[in-house]
C-alpha cells in the first residue's frame, strides 16, 4: 500500500521513473500471497464426466480454495468481501480466485474432463482427519492427531490432505 | 464427549438431518455413558439469527462439545470451530441415528 501512495505520488512529479516504480509494485504483487483459510475438506477428491471417456486421463485441476471461493460465494451466497473475511485473505484475492474457479468448472464442463480437486494442508481452520472405518471426517481439536475416531473409536484415521 | 446429532424426526430410526440449524430435532447423546435424549429444535422457525441462539442451548445449557453432522452451514461450522467444538461430518446422507449409536458402541434399545 505505502508503496502504490509512493508510486503515484512519484507519477505527479516524475515520469521518467514511472517504469521503474512500476516493475516494483509487479514484483511486490508477485510474492507468494497467504493462502486462504478452508473451513472443511471438500466431500469429493475429483468428479468424473459420465459418457465422454476421450479426454479422462486430461483433468482439471480446481485447488482447494477455488473450490472454496466457489462454495462460498455460489453455494453460501456470500458476498465477496464477506468471504474475504472468512478466508483471511483479500476480497481482490478472492475475486482472482472466483475467476479462476469458474473458468476452470466451464472448461471441465464443457470438454467433459474430470476435476480433480487438489489438496493442501496446512490450510483449514483445524487439521481435519477421516476415519477408514465409519468414513467420517472429524476436526482435530489439538495439535497432535486425536488417535481415535470420535464417532467410532476406530484407531485407523489418517489425516485429510489431499 | 457428548454429541449432538440433527435429526429428522424423534425415533431411532430417522435419518440425520440434511441441515443443521434447521434440523427439526436433535438427539442428544452421551457417549461415556449411553445417554438418549431427543429434544426439539426450538429455534427452527426463527427467521434470523438462529445460529447464535442454538449454539447458547447447546453449549451452555446442554453442555454439548460434539456436532455431528452430514451437513454445516458456513456459520455453524464458524461457531462451532470458535467453541473448540469437535465437528464430525459423516459421509453418507441416508445414516439412520440408529446407525450412527451403533458405531459409538450404543445400544440404543435399553436407553428409550
Ligand atoms: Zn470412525
Amino acid at each position: 500500500m505505502n508503496l502504490k501512495c509512493f508510486a503515484f505520488f512519484c507519477c505527479l512529479f516524475d515520469f521518467g521513473h514511472m517504469f521503474v516504480i512500476f516493475v516494483c509494485i509487479d514484483n511486490v504483487m508477485a510474492r507468494p500471497r497467504k493462502p486462504g483459510k478452508i473451513q472443511t475438506p471438500p466431500r469429493a477428491k475429483a468428479f468424473m464426466p459420465v459418457g465422454y471417456y476421450k479426454s479422462s486421463s486430461e483433468a482439471v485441476q480446481l485447488n482447494i480454495e477455488e473450490f472454496e471461493v466457489f462454495r462460498l460465494l455460489d453455494y453460501e451466497g456470500l458476498t465477496q468481501s464477506e468471504a474475504a473475511k472468512l478466508m483471511q485473505i483479500s476480497r481482490s484475492g478472492v475475486a482472482r480466485i472466483y475467476e479462476k474457479a469458474r473458468y476452470k468448472l466451464a472448461k471441465a464442463l464443457t470438454e467433459a474432463k474430470k476435476i480433480d480437486i487438489e489438496g493442501g494442508s496446512n490450510l483449514f481452520d483445524n487439521d481435519w482427519y477421516e476415519c477408514e472405518r465409519c468414513n467420517s471426517k472429524f476436526n482435530s481439536l489439538e495439535s497432535e492427531s486425536p488417535g481415535t475416531c470420535p464417532l467410532c473409536n476406530s484407531t485407523y484415521i489418517h489425516m485429510v490432505n489431499n | 464427549m457428548r454429541i449432538v446429532i440433527p435429526i429428522d424426526d424423534n425415533s431411532l430410526t430417522s435419518n440425520v438431518s440434511d441441515t443443521f440449524a434447521r434440523s427439526n430435532y436433535f438427539a442428544l447423546v452421551d457417549k461415556e455413558n449411553g445417554n438418549l435424549k431427543m429434544v426439539e429444535n426450538p429455534f427452527k422457525a426463527m427467521t434470523k439469527g438462529v445460529g447464535v441462539k442454538l449454539f447458547e442451548w447447546l453449549v451452555d445449557t446442554h453442555k454439548m462439545n460434539a456436532l455431528l453432522a452430514f451437513e454445516m452451514g458456513y456459520k455453524v461450522q464458524q461457531m462451532a470451530s470458535e467453541a473448540n467444538l469437535q465437528i464430525i461430518i459423516v459421509n453418507e446422507q441416508n445414516k439412520t441415528l440408529e446407525e450412527l449409536l451403533n458405531f459409538m458402541g450404543i445400544e440404543p434399545d435399553s436407553k428409550i
